[in-house]
């Protein structure tokens, strides 16, 4: 264990990734509380904003009628308000912010988010009742698939219901978020492009291979101390954006659906906002342990730390560039799920009811996504592994 | 411990490297002298098995080191040429990574890691970062690292490159002291180095060892071949050609030349203190030129 702890360090205290730690950081804090502000409701006004904070304040939680009363009630009376011609210079003797057009935007505001909340359950029935018109048509025509694929998609929608009302900006602009992950690609990068190379170029290599463990007592400890890397890296960004955007615009309803959020409404997974925040957490650190590997790998093979980094960053340009293509390409390709970027972006895929077939099965993007994730992580563990063992064998016959 | 290199050859395509080298050695210092590009880097990097030979046999006490295994590296204590460490680590990190891939356990390595930096005079620095130390107290660092698991062979290759004098007689003073109970083979090619603690002298030169010999040895054999003689500043360029100096010192006379070999000017008096530099420019055969 105390090796994979020198690794550790050997590879990420250096000053040159402490001093971006911190300035990626505060990019990232700046870049995040600019995209946070627009998506609260009323950031360019701060009476306006206050107002709806206010309210947020005093109807969130369990929905109660005599909380949908209050929101009606108001939305009812601010409404009556600009009917018609209406007064429209500041003035705070009639109106809740100064002005009463901006008083109805916020009850307008909260009215509809509360009538969303409170009509998830029969849209959703909705919804079921069109798949089930379709399985009836497909039935009909004989195919199978399709029946099976809305078969499911009711399985997934079926019960929904959603109890809670939560003001919703913050968990959107979190999850809207990626800048945090191509950090960390970036920090992964100047972390482990020179794991083995800048070894090569200080001599230590000799010194490794001539101990009793030899290249095998670093092989795994190294891997390990990757995914430690990889887990501090997500943990810390994710640590950041969260209190970033807590402070911005607040971050409320952590036990609430992942559905509760306006763009999750179709979601194909029926967990908590919180349980999503972490899972996305976790498929970051599987995507960019998988990244971690593939770096470490050609490190081992190249010849110099410059020559590792160039042959990484472009590896690392060429699969962003593959992902964004697959991505919004129009349709997804089934390779582009062996893309280890792809589970950096993986809320996107879980956003819509997606389906894949495999194998004749209709499986959700999301579920396929995630297995295959895990697939390509495990295969580059050993593929990495044994790609070091080759490289040292290389050194060993002394054709290096 | 004995330590048996057995007709070693290696070659890189067509050029050959090493071409049938052999000696023995037992406890003490061996000086493995020879000029740059002699071989002597290859030669250590096969006894201590980061590159293999193309013939011939490492034997350590009577077992091919290739039947060894593993255990062999137990054996072994290796400080290459120019080491740079890990410059974010300090000396007792260092130390302790080291003691971990040594398979050290954890009960004896702090003690050991202690007596080493005390034997290395880098107690009062162990907790520096190894990128604040001067190029000899990393040369230390090194050797403490090659000491911790009490190898029977040490093998230090140009272990005082780059070291300044104060350094590099410290540093002698360390090896002499480590010397008592194992093999500690240096390769060198400053030859003061090895002069007075090696017990035996390997002088190596295109591939080939040249020598085995004691220091002692090697420079009453020089007896009667090293010649002084001064020239005028005039004649320098053609003593040069004609003649194999080992040192020349410009004086109001003229040139003092020092003149090793067979070759020398008709008014050279013999030498009656050879060096151990002499005897390797007489088997090198080198001309500084």
């Amino acid at each position: 264990m105390k090796i994979v702890f020198f690794e550790f360090k050997k590879m990420m205290f250096k000053p040159i990734l402490l001093i971006l730690l911190v300035v990626f950081s505060v990019i990232d804090v700046y870049l995040l509380t600019v995209n946070a502000r627009d998506y609260a409701p009323f950031s360019s006004m701060e009476s306006a904003e206050k107002l709806y904070n206010d309210c947020c304040e005093k109807v969130e939680g369990k929905i109660t009628n005599e909380k949908i009363s209050f929101v009606i009630d108001k939305y009812n009376e601010t409404a009556a308000k600009i009917s018609g011609d209406f007064y429209t210079d500041y003035d705070t003797s009639n109106s809740y912010t100064g002005y009463l057009q901006s008083d109805f935007n916020v009850f307008s505001e909260l009215y509809s988010g509360i009538k969303r909340v409170y009509q998830y359950s029969e849209n959703t029935e909705k919804a079921i009742e069109k798949a089930k018109e379709n399985i009836e048509f497909f039935s009909e025509s004989g195919n199978a698939a399709q029946v099976k694929k809305y078969e499911d998609m009711i399985s997934v929608y079926e019960g929904r219901k959603v109890d809670s009302f939560y003001r919703t900006d913050g968990f959107e602009a979190y999850f809207g978020h990626n800048f945090s992950s191509l950090i960390a690609l970036l920090m992964i990068l100047f972390a482990l492009s020179g794991a083995f190379s800048s070894e090569r170029e200080i001599g230590m290599t000799s010194l490794i291979f001539t101990s009793k463990r030899g290249v095998n007592g670093i092989i795994w400890p190294r891997l390990a101390a990757s995914v430690l890397i990889c887990a501090f890296l997500v943990a810390w960004f994710t640590l950041v954006d969260i209190a970033t955007v807590a402070v911005t615009n607040g971050l409320y309803g952590w036990e609430n659906p992942l559905y509760s959020l306006p763009s999750y409404t179709y979601t194909t997974v029926n967990y908590s906002i919180g349980t999503h925040v972490i899972l996305s957490a976790l498929l970051k650190v599987v995507g960019l342990c998988s990244v971690s590997f593939c770096i470490i790998s050609i490190s081992s093979l190249s010849p110099s730390t410059l020559v590792s980094f160039s042959a990484n960053i472009t590896l690392i340009i060429m699969l962003i560039l593959f992902d964004d293509r697959a991505r919004f390409g129009g349709s997804k390709v089934l390779s582009a799920f062996f893309n280890p970027i792809s589970l950096f972006t993986l809320q996107d895929v879980s956003k819509l009811y997606t389906t894949v077939e495999v194998f004749g099965q209709s499986i959700t993007s999301f579920a396929a996504e995630i297995c295959v994730g895990l697939v390509v992580f495990a295969f580059l563990f050993v593929f990495s592994a044994f790609i070091m063992r080759l490289s040292s064998r290389k050194v060993w016959r002394g054709t290096r | 411990m004995k330590l048996t290199v057995d007709k070693i050859n290696k070659s890189y395509g067509n050029h050959t490297v090493l071409n049938n080298v052999s000696f023995t050695m037992d406890n003490g210092v061996y000086g493995l002298l020879g000029s740059n590009g002699a071989g002597k880097t290859t030669l250590i990097n096969i006894i201590v098995r980061l590159i293999g030979q193309d013939s011939g046999a490492i034997i350590c006490d009577d077992v091919d080191v290739t039947k060894l295994g593993g255990e062999y590296f137990n054996r072994i204590g290796y400080l290459p040429q120019y080491p740079r460490l890990y410059k974010n680590f300090t000396a007792v990190e260092f130390l302790k990574y080291m003691s971990e891939l040594k398979g050290l356990k954890k009960s004896e390595s702090s003690s050991r890691i202690d007596e080493l930096l005390e034997l290395v005079n880098l107690t009062a620095d162990k907790d520096k970062k190894i990128g604040a130390f001067s190029g000899g107290m990393r040369q230390r660092l090194g050797i403490a690292q090659a000491m911790l698991n009490d190898p029977k062979l040490l093998i230090l290759d140009e272990p005082t490159a780059g070291l300044d004098p104060r350094e590099r007689i410290r540093f002698r003073n360390i090896l002499s002291a480590l010397s008592a109970d194992r093999i500690v083979l240096i390769a060198t090619h400053i030859v003061s180095d090895i002069e007075h603690i090696a017990k035996n002298v390997i002088l190596i030169g295109n591939g080939n060892v040249l020598c085995q010999s004691t220091p002692e040895k090697l420079i009453n054999e020089m007896k009667g071949r090293v010649y002084e003689c001064v020239v005028p500043i005039e004649d320098m360029q053609s003593c040069m050609s004609k003649y194999c100096i080992s040192n020349a010192v410009l004086e109001q006379d003229g040139y003092h030349l020092r003149i090793v070999g067979e070759n020398y000017p008709e008014n050279a008096v013999p030498c009656d203190t050879p060096t151990l530099e002499d005897a390797f420019l007489m088997y090198s055969g080198e001309k500084i030129l």
